[in-house]
């Protein structure tokens, strides 16, 4: 009997070792632990064992066919581990990725993008307006003087019927505060246009982003942490700033904000012409006649306004020399930004 | 916390609607979760007596009994154990409907009943059947029980925020809607004057009391209520409990519950008798446990406590764990006949970390771990031993043991108007603030200069005066030196006395929340901070736009605004129509640069030769920016356009992947993935004709309006920009987006969840030869016709033509996803419709299938 069970064993292991594949496998497992196997037809044996036997008998069984199981279980992570373990051959890894179309937003638009998440960030609405504008939203309630000579034809665009395109965003500002109270804080994104021919930093068309804010007790102080803020979001920590006087009409006082040379790191350079300093914005804080204009109260409100251009600041960011560049959708070029 | 409404009326007059009652809660910070009717029980249920019962034969619990209700006697069956000769109960008489029967005379067993007697449950009032309700022997007979039970009540589940222990109870719950509401308060009057009826016991001679942990047991109040006699509660205490959510247990024990309920102090008593004494005297000792100190209580539990557990103890052992659960040793049952009243504050994270330590959570641990006043034990012990006095029988001895160590003087703090204006943003008069305060029992005790540091008595408050020039001093100042002040400089305080039970007022911006609260949450107007400018969905539409096509391997390019006069004839013509809305300039710089552009193409058009021209054959770009109209006055119409065009592979070259001619199924996908992504659902797709799109375009509609056009160029005009599309052997594409369009019909739309289907989807392809034609779209429609509800997917999964496909025709394959939405479709129902489908096709045109 037990020499029986050996056997089995025997021819099982030798059966199983040279099995190949798993379905095969999946038949031996039948044959000799399934409910037809011959190791089940033992068992229905054990009632025509003596009494006494029946126990040694039945764990005999029991052993069997636990080990026939162990073999049968080991041959298949063996199985399983040869196919999974196998590579494909001639494989070179070294080959390049599935190429995924990719494209970019212009370089203009990822800096305007990234200012106008730096504002949105210290809580500034973006307001839009219209390109088309009159001479008292672009010039009269800014407080710019009738004879003023960026009024002039060799400056401004007009159209027409007497309208003209905005030279400055703060077109947008003059309409918010028309028709919204304080407090009000602001950047209006946008395209202007002044009558410069192109060359290296002049283009006709070209993009601003300006700034409002109006509410009671705002003061230069705030603007000016304000500002380095951004600067610092776009340039780096490190950039440093500094005001200088200067003029606007709807201004007063009027700076002049310059940054820390973002090429040379204030040292000097060809780009900042040796002085450190890289002129960034115009700002100030707003002229009370240009409240009164507009019907706000000039006593209980102050306010800043200020305005940067973006080409000049993409050009900056990202080392472009000639202003035309963005302009040409030279696809060699747009695609260093994809 | 759940609270009744008619024992909250006792303490204050509401008159109100309980509409108006839910809002004055919530807005004095009180939040309602739940409120509900409690005992709306009709009037055909009366108490009745029964004066004689019998067992009914061959029943082995019914009894007949006969009940009377003053007017009249009725055969009565009922089955309920307790139902015996003498009681009073509640009869529900016939035709009156209760919640799940309507009572009728019948017959059980062969006899007659005229009516129910019925056990709370029966009556809604509580999940409680073991037996009938049984009234107090003095209770008249023949009246609706409503009437005796002051039933309905309302029954509130309130949500008591941590930071006001002080509104744990009744008491302070009125008090809160007193100060919101104006309404008048009345609370039960005690004095132990009057309460103390055994004028011949001192306490002093039969109890001590030593409290060995100062720190964790800030106050201690024990009274002594002799030869009580413990029984049931009246039946308006025992209904005060069950409507707050307690179930009565014996007269003493209620009382204790009841004063806790009422002033949210948590009492105990204790057997006296059960207590060891030394020389005729008991002891109270207030003791930290010793390590693994076994002790067994009331929920049935014995726990092994740690020196970090405050106890109540006798002389040899622990009696309860202090403010958590008393023991069985000590608690009162029907033999108790003395018992010790304990009124205690113990600290409160003393009690969290022993109540969390055991995991045991009271009624009493509850209230003691949000912090309690000592100052209520005094009024709690007096309010539940009068009561013991009145509803037991008790005598009260004379005096109490009361041990407070560290007696805290109030706490005085100053609220400086202008400060509340400055947090809040409303301004309110002294008088309004003093009104406020005072209605939550906080003392005014006048105005001063405000000093960061409080007064810790009346005398410390910094006074303003005035001398008799008109010069403002401060009072200890004035004292010192005679040094005038500078008025700018001093801030006028109102100087109140905090009330002990309001512990979580300790600094003035406490005052400002309270007075906030109190005059009114809603009548702060709202301050604009910044106006609403900002079109958040067009900002965010367009950034999606642009980013979409960036995805897809499109560059954005940016062009000037200004269009040349002449590209509008290469695009349109000579259309006069089309070139009357451009807009000119005045002063251009060029001739073509005279025009504001009316469009983004022509510059994407000369953009691409551009490329073009410096061997970039293969492009997507794109341009999203404003064209102009003329409008005849401000505002000219500005509208943000998107336009790409693409020209050769709609991928770069790469050795696994093949690439493919941009095609127009190309732009079709582009197009209708980009409107699937805003949301937009409700478009149709239509044949477009343009003067530069070859017959190769389509244009989408929505609500009747184009909101985009895609297709290809006609060649004759692409020459006209310097693109020859035989030399690049590739067509030019084109599709424009009404930007403007698509966010006005986007707004507001948020795409919403639907259920995924509840049943298992199964899949059938379809194949067959038809027609050239024959539309895929007419197809389609009749495919979703055939298989109707149980369509849950058709797509087109393949379409060939070739050697074996008759000239003429082609071969289509449909794959169709079943789901019904009841049921899992077997394999055989599915073939069913099928079939269905196919038949269908073959009736209507002439295909093969295959
Ligand atoms: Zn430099």
């Amino acid at each position: 009997m037990q020499l029986q069970l050996e056997e089995l064993i025997v021819k099982a292991k030798q059966e199983i070792g040279q099995c190949s594949n798993l379905s095969e496998l999946a038949n031996l497992k039948a044959q000799y632990v399934g409910k037809k196997s011959e190791l089940n037809n033992l068992f229905g044996k054990l009632k025509d064992i003596p009494a006494e036997e029946r126990p040694a008998f039945g764990q005999a069984v029991n052993r069997a066919r636990n080990k026939l199981e162990e073999l049968i279980d080991g041959r298949e992570t063996e199985l399983r581990n040869s196919i999974w373990n196998q590579t494909k051959q001639g494989l070179d890894l070294t080959m390049p990725g599935t190429a995924y179309p990719r494209g970019g937003l212009h370089p203009l638009t990822k800096v305007m993008r990234e200012i106008e998440d730096v504002f949105i960030g210290m809580g500034f609405a973006i307001a839009e307006g219209f390109d088309i504008e009159d001479e008292f939203h672009n010039f009269d309630a800014l407080n710019t003087p009738k004879d003023h000579p960026s009024r002039n034809l060799a400056d401004t665009f007009y159209l027409k019927d007497g309208n003209l395109l905005r030279t400055q965003t703060s077109t947008v500002q003059v309409r918010t505060m028309e028709k919204y109270p304080p407090p009000i804080r602001i950047i209006s994104p946008g395209r202007c246009y002044r009558n410069d021919k192109p060359d290296a930093s002049h283009s006709p068309v070209f993009h601003q982003v300006e700034g409002l804010v109006v509410d009671e007790g705002v003061t230069m102080a705030d603007m000016k942490d304000t500002l380095h803020r951004f600067a610092k979001s776009i340039f780096g920590n490190d950039v440093q700033v500094r005001l200088r006087p200067h003029f606007f009409p709807f201004t007063e006082p009027s700076v002049e904000m310059d940054m820390s040379c973002s090429v040379c790191g204030g040292k000097g350079c060809r780009v900042c012409k040796q002085s450190g300093w890289l002129e960034l914005c115009g700002a100030g804080m707003v002229d009370p006649n240009v409240f009164d204009i507009l019907k706000i109260d000039s006593e209980r409100y102050t306010g800043y306004a200020f305005g940067f251009g973006i080409d000049r600041i993409t050009m900056m960011k990202y080392n472009i020399p000639d202003l035309r560049i963005l302009y040409d959708n030279d696809l060699r070029v747009l695609r260093q930004f994809s | 916390m759940q609270i009744s409404l008619e024992w909250l009326k006792t303490y204050i007059k509401l008159e109100c609607s309980l509409e108006e009652l839910v809002r004055m809660l919530t807005f004095s910070g009180i939040e309602v979760e739940n409120h509900y009717s409690y005992g709306d029980i009709p009037n055909g249920v009366v108490t009745a007596k029964v004066i004689e019962s019998q067992p009914i034969e061959g029943s082995d619990h019914l009894q007949v009994c006969s009940v009377e209700t003053g007017e009249q006697k009725l055969q009565i069956v009922c089955g309920a154990p307790n139902c015996r000769s003498g009681i009073i109960a509640a009869l529900a008489l016939p035709e009156t409907n209760l919640k799940d029967i309507q009572i009728k005379k019948t017959k059980i067993r062969g006899v007659e009943s005229h009516g129910m007697l019925c056990s709370e449950k029966e009556l809604s009032l509580s999940e409680d059947h073991s037996g009938i309700i049984e009234l107090p022997a003095d209770t008249p007979i023949g009246k609706s029980l409503c009437e005796i039970w002051n039933l309905p009540d309302e029954i509130f589940e309130l949500e008591i925020t941590p930071n006001r222990p002080d509104l744990l109870g009744y008491m302070g719950i009125a008090t809160d809607l007193a100060a919101s509401s104006g309404s008048k308060l009345t609370f039960p009057e005690v004095n132990s004057a009057n309460t103390e009826t055994d004028a011949n016991t001192k306490i002093d001679d039969h109890l001590s009391l030593e409290v060995k942990e100062p720190t964790s047991c800030i106050r201690y109040v024990a009274r002594l209520i002799r030869n009580v006699r413990i029984g049931e509660s009246p039946e308006w205490l025992k209904q005060r409990l069950i409507r707050s959510g307690l179930r009565p247990i014996n007269n003493v024990v209620d009382i204790t519950n009841y004063v806790m309920l009422e002033t949210g102090h948590p009492l105990h008593a204790f057997d006296y008798n059960k207590l060891p004494k030394r020389n005729g005297k008991a002891e109270i000792i207030v003791r930290n446990a010793e390590l693994n100190e076994q002790f067994c209580a009331l929920d049935g539990n014995e726990y092994s406590l740690s020196p970090s557990n405050l106890v109540i103890a006798d002389s040899e052992k622990a009696i309860a764990l202090a403010g958590v659960i008393g023991g069985t040793n000590s608690h009162i049952t029907d033999n108790t006949v003395d018992v010790v009243l304990e009124a205690a504050c113990f600290d409160h994270t003393s009690i969290r970390k022993t109540s969390y330590q055991h995991k045991i959570s009271t009624d009493s641990a509850y209230r003691f771990e949000r912090q309690l006043a000592p100052e209520t034990c005094e009024e709690a012990s007096l309010r539940a031993a009068s009561l013991i006095v009145t509803l037991a029988a008790g005598t009260l001895s004379q005096g109490k043991l009361d041990v407070w160590n560290n007696k805290a003087k109030p706490l005085i703090i100053p609220i400086r108007p202008s400060r509340f204006e400055q947090v809040i943003g409303i301004s309110l008069t002294k008088e309004q603030i003093q009104n406020c305060l005072n209605r939550l029992g906080l003392i005014y005790l006048g105005e001063g200069c405000y000093k960061k540091y409080y007064p810790n008595s009346v005398d410390a408050i910094p006074r303003l005066v005035t001398n008799a020039d008109g010069v403002l001093f401060f009072e200890s100042q004035k004292n010192r030196n005679d040094d005038t002040v500078n008025i700018d400089k001093v801030e006028e305080a109102l100087y109140f006395e905090i009330p002990p039970k309001r512990v979580d007022l300790t600094r003035e911006i406490d005052l400002i929340e309270e007075i906030s609260r109190i005059h009114g949450l809603d009548k702060i107007n709202s301050r604009q901070v910044v106006p609403n400018i900002m079109d958040q969905h067009a900002f965010l539409l367009k950034r999606k736009l642009a980013d979409y096509f960036c995805l897809r391997g499109f560059n954005e390019v940016v062009n000037l605004s200004f269009g040349d006069p002449d590209h509008f004839s290469l695009l349109y013509g000579d259309n006069s129509d089309e070139s009357r809305k451009q807009i000119e300039l005045l002063n251009p710089q060029n001739r073509n640069l005279s025009v504001m552009r009316t469009n983004l193409a022509a510059q994407l058009l000369q953009t691409a030769s551009y490329n073009i021209n410096r061997s970039t054959k293969q492009m997507r770009i794109f341009e999203m920016n404003r064209v102009f109209q003329e409008n005849h006055s401000l505002p000219k119409i500005e509208n943000c356009h998107l336009t790409l065009l693409a020209i050769g592979d709609n991928q770069n070259k790469h050795w696994k992947t093949s690439s493919l001619a941009t095609d127009f199924y190309d732009l079709k996908g582009l197009v209708t993935d980009l409107l699937e992504t805003t949301g937009l659902v409700d478009y149709r797709i239509v044949d477009y004709s343009n003067l530069y799109y070859t017959e190769e375009a389509q244009s989408i509609l929505c609500e009747d309006k184009q909101i985009a056009a895609f297709g290809k160029l006609k060649p004759s005009v692409a020459i006209n920009f310097g693109i020859d599309s035989l030399e690049l052997k590739s067509d030019v594409w084109l599709a424009d987006i009404d930007v403007e369009s698509l966010i006005d019909l986007t707004r507001d739309k948020t795409k919403q969840y639907k259920q995924v289907p509840k049943f298992p989807s199964s899949e059938r392809d379809i194949s067959f030869l038809i027609a050239d034609n024959i539309s895929f779209n007419s197809i389609q429609s009749e495919i979703k016709d055939a298989v109707g509800n149980s369509l849950y997917g058709l797509a087109l999964i393949d379409e060939f033509r070739g050697k074996q496909v008759p000239g003429g025709m082609r071969s289509l394959t449909f794959r169709i996803v079943f789901n019904h939405p009841e049921k899992t479709l077997t394999d055989d129902e599915v073939d069913l419709i099928v079939e269905l489908v196919k038949n269908k096709l073959k009736s209507l045109w002439d295909v093969q299938l295959r």
